[in-house]
């Protein structure tokens, strides 16, 4: 039962990383954000999102 | 923020990076609060008690994650924050939120700036908020600013040279008028002159003098016309001519003009030959068309063209009116082809035939076809092979 409420929030938590992850990507190319610092953003963003979801799955329930 | 034609950027200011740490630290650590709470409170729950647990262990990668998300929000909101001085105002672009922008914008005539530096981090980091105003607009504040002492000398020097500038454009402007009047006064005694010839006061004259003083005439005419035509369109603030378009006939302009230089022609000797197609009809300013561009092709083609012919022909080519003048004059080197429509643009051998060019005719009749929607260009074999220049305009829809 908690081993599934876990399942359910580390979903939770990838596609809320993934939804914010579309909504950066389409407003830094809007935005007037020069195309190298922008995949950076990206890169650094995306390792961020995968060290916590890391993080969530190493906890002990 | 868009700057208009001219306008030059002097100065683009990013925050200083100490303000992104104090905005990440002020998101930061309260989601760094919630999260030690979280651990702490589950730290203290017993055996018994897993369920609750294990909800406190799931809150806490959500709060980390929440807490990223919302880091990155304010590197984009840090990033996207600038401050641009141009030569003629200022803008602020703040983001306020990922997708809300407020761009404040002030003129940088008669602007004041204030400087704040305000606690021990921004004097550390030399950073602090400029307060902007401008005569008739609101007051701004913009925080962030790296080295803002250097930045309010800059602005303030631009409303110097913006003062100093202004002064000079009305003192060139004074000037303009005075020329204009001293020289129209000139071509108005010139033109009762040959007035009083072609009207007989001075006796009979042969026929050479009366087509020659008729010819003066009509130039005299032309140039009080065009004088006047400078004091009443000109907008000399923005060095523009102002243009009166109308649809009107190439081909009668073109024909009007080769019977004006006919005689030049005939007394230097030169074949002028003409080839116009009726009811090419553009629109156009016609007077400064007429008188800049087709009589400046004439004029130069009977000014560098020492034996020989000179064709003029305006035909319709696929929806424009084309106006050509070619002749077998000096030519055109290729080193000179590229400055031939640039102000002062002289040929390299100009000079030794022609010593009063001043080099703005080619120029202004570019500027006049380019504003009129035409294109202007040339075409030379090289030096001793003649030229053959043209000016190409959209037929009018009749």
């Amino acid at each position: 039962m908690l081993l599934s409420i876990g399942w359910i929030v580390l979903a939770f938590e990838l596609v809320l990383s993934i939804i914010f992850g579309f909504v950066f990507r389409r407003f830094w190319s809007q935005a007037t954000i020069d195309k190298r610092v922008r995949i950076v953003a990206l890169v650094a963003y995306s390792v961020g999102c995968i060290l916590i979801l890391a993080f969530a799955m190493s906890l002990p329930l | 923020m868009n700057t208009v034609q001219d306008e030059q950027v002097l100065l683009v200011v990013h925050k200083h990076w100490a303000s992104l740490v104090l905005d990440a630290l002020f998101v930061a650590f309260p989601g760094a609060l919630i999260a030690c709470i979280l651990l702490i409170s589950r730290a203290q729950l017993t055996e018994a008690e897993a369920a609750a647990h294990a909800i406190l262990t799931l809150l806490v990668p959500i709060s980390f994650l929440i807490i990223w998300i919302m880091l990155c929000i304010v590197w984009t909101m840090y990033y996207l924050d600038a401050l641009v001085v141009t030569d003629r105002r200022i803008f602020y672009a703040e983001q306020q939120s990922l997708v809300g922008r407020n761009i404040s914008e002030w003129n940088i005539e008669g602007v004041r700036v204030g400087v704040r530096v305000s606690g021990m981090f921004q004097s550390l980091f030399n950073y602090g908020t400029l307060i902007v105003e401008s005569p008739g607009q609101e007051a701004g504040s913009i925080p962030g600013i790296p080295d803002p002492e250097r930045v309010s000398a800059v602005i303030l020097k631009q409303d110097d040279r913006f003062g100093e500038l202004q002064d000079t454009t009305r003192k060139q402007e004074e000037l303009l008028k005075f020329l204009s009047h001293e020289v129209k006064g000139h071509l108005t005694k010139s033109k009762a002159m040959f007035a009083g010839i072609v009207e007989g006061d001075f006796g009979p004259v042969s026929a050479t003098l009366d087509t020659m003083a008729h010819s003066a005439l009509d130039d005299s005419q032309q140039g009080v016309d065009t004088v006047m035509s400078i004091l009443n369109d000109s907008n000399a603030k923005k060095g523009e001519l102002a243009l009166h378009s109308e649809p009107f006939d190439l081909s009668a302009s073109a024909r009007h003009m080769v019977e004006h230089f006919r005689t030049t022609a005939a007394v230097k000797k030169l074949s002028l030959v003409s080839s116009i197609e009726d009811g090419c009809v553009i629109l156009g300013d016609e007077q400064k068309i007429e008188q800049h561009v087709i009589r400046n092709f004439l004029d130069n083609a009977l000014r560098y063209t020492p034996v020989g012919q000179i064709d003029v022909v305006v035909e319709k080519i696929d929806g424009m009116a084309r106006f050509s003048v070619s002749d077998t004059g000096i030519g055109i080197a290729s080193g000179d082809m590229e400055k031939l429509f640039t102000q002062g643009g002289h040929g390299e051998h100009s000079k030794d035939v022609n010593p009063e060019s001043t080099g703005y005719g080619l120029f202004v009749a570019k500027q006049i076809v380019e504003k009129n929607g035409g294109r202007i260009w040339a075409r030379s074999g090289g030096p001793g092979t003649g030229s053959r220049f043209f000016a190409e305009f959209p037929l009018a829809e009749v």
